[in-house]
């Protein structure tokens, strides 16, 4: 017990009112609701997995498809070395890069 | 021969929730026996509806055998259970409806939770506090914490907290003596 101050009366009140329970429906209850849960969780990591599996070609198809996209250039340039150097401004990819870099101070600058 | 079971139920706590942090069932299950009855209880004492208790009661132990790999000290396990049970009570107090609540808790049940003896009327007068009294009073009488324990557990001033208890108890007396009054032979 605690060394505040209680009041006797419901310290008594409290203690005749405590009761030991059976629990074993109650524990079996428990203990079904957590293999429910633990097969939940089982099904649910395989559908993760299946999903994975499913996805994994067309997501890196998708990827690599991307990728080839991003890198083409926006102007073709005879001089190699001028295309060199402009090489990471004249892409697709930059392109992107610098609209979504506008759309982000224009929106900072509506809003904020 | 004696079984698994009967060697879980006589080895001690922290060993058992040692087992069950491993994923170990019957250890968890051990646990869920040795505990059920307090946790029970102190749902009971929280929301005085037997039913709701029980329900809550099982969601702690539900989010116990979810989180107990995280629990690092064995030995804090019934510390550790006593505040998932006082999150889970207050997680219910949050999402419930206050004005449907308010309406549980009128006097229809009175008359049949009377006759169901000194447990049913301390929950029924318990049932009358507001939810932060009624939980610091449950937290200090039932529990045996301290104030400061207390303050520290429900994230309020020590002040707040005696005020609560000291407010709490006046008029859980008051309640059980009117109890007393209209039933004499189930003293309190």
């Amino acid at each position: 017990m605690n060394g505040d101050d209680l009041n006797p009366g419901l310290q008594a009140a409290f203690a005749n009112a405590r009761q030991d329970m059976a629990g074993e429906a109650f524990t079996t209850r428990v203990m079904t609701q957590t293999d429910k849960l633990k097969r939940r969780k089982i099904i649910r990591r395989l559908c993760v997995g299946a999903l994975f599996a499913l996805l994994a070609v067309p997501m890196q198809d998708i990827a690599m498809a991307t990728t080839h996209v991003l890198v083409l250039s926006l102007i073709e340039i005879d001089d190699s070395l001028l295309a060199q150097i402009l090489a990471p401004v004249n892409t697709v990819g930059s392109l992107l890069s610098f609209v979504l870099l506008g759309l982000r101070l224009f929106y900072k600058r509506i809003f904020s | 021969m004696p079984t698994a079971q009967d060697a879980l139920s006589k080895s001690p706590e922290v060993l058992v929730v040692g087992l069950a942090r491993t994923g170990d069932r019957d250890a968890f299950a051990e646990l869920v026996r040795r505990r059920q009855s307090w946790i029970r209880t102190l749902m009971r004492r929280c929301c005085g509806d037997i039913t709701l208790a029980d329900d809550l009661a099982q969601q702690v132990f539900l989010q116990a055998w979810r989180d107990i790999a995280k629990l690092r000290q064995p030995k804090s396990y019934g510390t550790w259970l006593r505040r998932l049970a006082i999150n889970v009570w207050r997680q219910h107090l949050r999402t419930r409806d206050a004005l449907r609540d308010a309406d549980e808790h009128d006097d229809s049940h009175y008359g049949v939770q009377h006759k169901a003896g000194i447990a049913m009327d301390l929950n029924h007068a318990l049932a009358k506090l507001s939810d932060t009294a009624r939980l610091c009073v449950v937290l200090s009488y039932h529990e045996g914490m301290s104030h400061g324990e207390i303050a520290r557990f429900v994230k309020l001033p020590v002040g707040t907290v005696k005020s609560h208890i000291r407010r709490g108890s006046e008029r859980l007396q008051q309640l059980l003596s009117a109890y007393q009054e209209t039933q004499p032979e189930e003293s309190i």
